[in-house]
């Protein structure tokens, strides 16, 4: 009984805080349409969130591409089917660890950034202190962080995949496995707009899921310095999660 | 003399936590009136209230006759601009420089040309005593002087209503007294209604025209200080005489 009930209480609390978190959502997505706009806030975010993450997403798309190609060129030397590198690594870049790896980077780089930042002001009350002065945080604060992560998703996205294939082609064709033509011409007789088309698209999902969720925890902060770093913690680990979860659910609807 | 904000039967719940248990309190126009209490007795919570960055579970807030409890954003927004507001710990923006904290307000909500705006920022933080620190960031100045900033950034749009959560507490004792001189100066000069809260007794009573003592989640006080120290109440006499001994429960 004493079981039941508390796991009631905890299902219960569950519910409300998702229920408080679909609303923020909304009221979220709601001020995006309405002015003021915050041109200001928006460009400085897109310069935090895009410029400043350029060379991290850079460099891991370079590595993963790169690894990629050494796996799948062994993996399709078992049904002597090399010369379908370029399409394979391609393909998955496109369609998922595009997206998704961009995504996690985004998380620990911008997303970890957001909650602390929004947490620290939330303590020190400067979140109140704009709304006595008339100005809505959401407004202020949430919209040009969520705004300027999605715009930013596809486009570090799309740079991920590219130097992803700089990598699978230079590692490919420097083992001999393949040719750069037929790296190249597999690639096109086999990839489609809509590969490349539906990763971006998913990426801006995640854009929405990672800033709402690290905008969320960051706002709702409590206790001190300590919770700045709990909020921190919370926002990455619950963005990540979500990502991954997120994605199992759009891939059937987009491709 | 009439109440410029009027909170009739306010309740508000934290959970299971009931702070402040059905609360009547006016605060009348061109006075100074200041909440006292225990820490934890719910005093910023009253302000927040009076704001709206929390709501009341039951009972309603009012702007003169005017509703301001349970009204969405858009129509807060309108009284928001006739209060200003300083922060226990000053809650100057620590991205902008004292300058633009001050001017914040201006530049969000008038339409003023540059030279304006730099006219009356420089005139309050020479009020305030901050002359010559424009460009410093909050983090590059001392406890004393971010409540000077804050204050400045609340009285620059010349609101109607000051509001002080605590302006001394974490000061020393001197720079404690100027800020306390610094508010009676302020609305000796510009005339506002002012509520502060504060629970040091000798402060209070020099600056106070009103004192509403908040205990157990009601206003166990509200007069004059002389009737204060008139007052037949047991806590009020504990909490004046600063005694540890007496009716007051501390949790
Ligand atoms: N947002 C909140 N959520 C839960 N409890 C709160 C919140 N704000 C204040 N409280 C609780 O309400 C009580 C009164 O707080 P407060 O008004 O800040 O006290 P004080 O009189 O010292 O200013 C305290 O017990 C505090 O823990
Ligand atoms: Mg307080």
């Amino acid at each position: 009984m004493e079981l039941i009930e508390k796991i009631g209480f905890y299902f219960y609390d569950l519910m409300s805080i998702v229920g408080e978190f679909v609303i923020f959502q909304w009221e979220t997505v709601k001020a995006f349409f309405r002015p003021p706009f915050r041109w200001r806030e928006l460009l400085f975010q897109l310069e935090f969130i895009g410029v400043k993450s350029w060379g991290i997403v850079s460099l891991t798309g370079l590595f993963a591409g790169m690894v990629i190609a050494l796996e799948t060129s062994y993996a399709l030397s078992l049904f002597s089917a090399e010369y379908l590198i370029g399409p394979t690594t391609m393909l998955a870049l496109f369609r998922e660890l595009g997206p998704v790896l961009t995504a996690l980077m985004i998380t620990g780089r911008a997303g970890s950034a957001m909650a602390t930042e929004l947490g620290s002001m939330k303590v020190t009350e400067q979140i109140d202190a704009l709304y006595v002065m008339a100005v809505d945080p959401i407004q202020y604060l949430v919209v040009p962080r969520i705004l300027a992560t999605i715009i930013m998703m596809p486009l570090l996205t799309f740079l991920f995949v590219f130097l992803g294939g700089v990598g699978a082609f230079f590692v490919s064709t420097y083992s001999g496995a393949v040719t750069p033509h037929t790296f190249f011409s597999q690639i096109i007789t086999k990839v489609h707009n809509h590969d490349l088309y539906g990763g971006l698209l998913k990426t801006m999902f995640f854009g929405f899921i990672i800033a709402t969720i690290s905008t969320y925890t960051g706002m709702k902060t409590r206790g001190g310095a300590r919770g700045v770093g709990k909020s921190s913690t919370t926002a990455v680990v619950l963005s990540s999660i979500a990502v991954m979860v997120v994605d199992y659910i759009l891939t059937p609807f987009i491709f | 003399m009439r109440p410029i904000i009027k909170l009739r039967g306010v309740v508000k719940k934290f959970g299971n936590l009931t702070v402040l248990k059905g609360i009547d309190l006016d605060i009348y126009e061109g006075k100074i009136t200041t909440i006292m209490g225990l820490s934890g007795s719910g005093k910023s919570v009253t302000m927040k209230l009076i704001l709206g960055l929390l709501e009341p579970d039951e009972g309603e807030i009012y702007y003169y006759d005017r509703k301001i409890s349970r009204i969405p954003f858009s129509e807060r927004k309108e009284i928001l601009k006739k209060f200003g507001v300083v922060f226990q710990n000053s809650a100057l923006f620590d991205s902008l420089t004292l300058f633009e904290n001050v001017a914040f307000p201006l530049r969000e909500h008038y339409n003023l040309t540059e030279e304006e705006i730099e006219r009356r920022v420089t005139h309050v933080l020479e009020l305030v005593g901050l002359k010559g620190a424009e460009e410093k960031y909050p983090s590059e100045l001392s406890g004393g002087m971010r409540k000077r900033g804050g204050l400045a950034r609340a009285l620059v749009t010349e609101p109607e209503v000051m509001l002080y959560d605590e302006p001394t507490t974490g000061l020393d004792p001197v720079t404690g007294r100027v800020i306390e001189d610094l508010i009676v100066d302020l609305y000796m000069k510009y005339g506002h209604t002012a509520l502060t809260i504060n629970h040091d007794v000798q402060s209070t009573m020099r600056m106070s025209d009103y004192i509403a003592f908040l205990y157990d989640g009601r206003i166990e006080f509200f007069g004059t200080p002389e009737e204060a120290f008139k007052s037949k109440s047991i806590y009020l006499k504990q909490f004046l005489e600063g005694r540890a001994e007496g009716p007051i429960k501390v949790v």
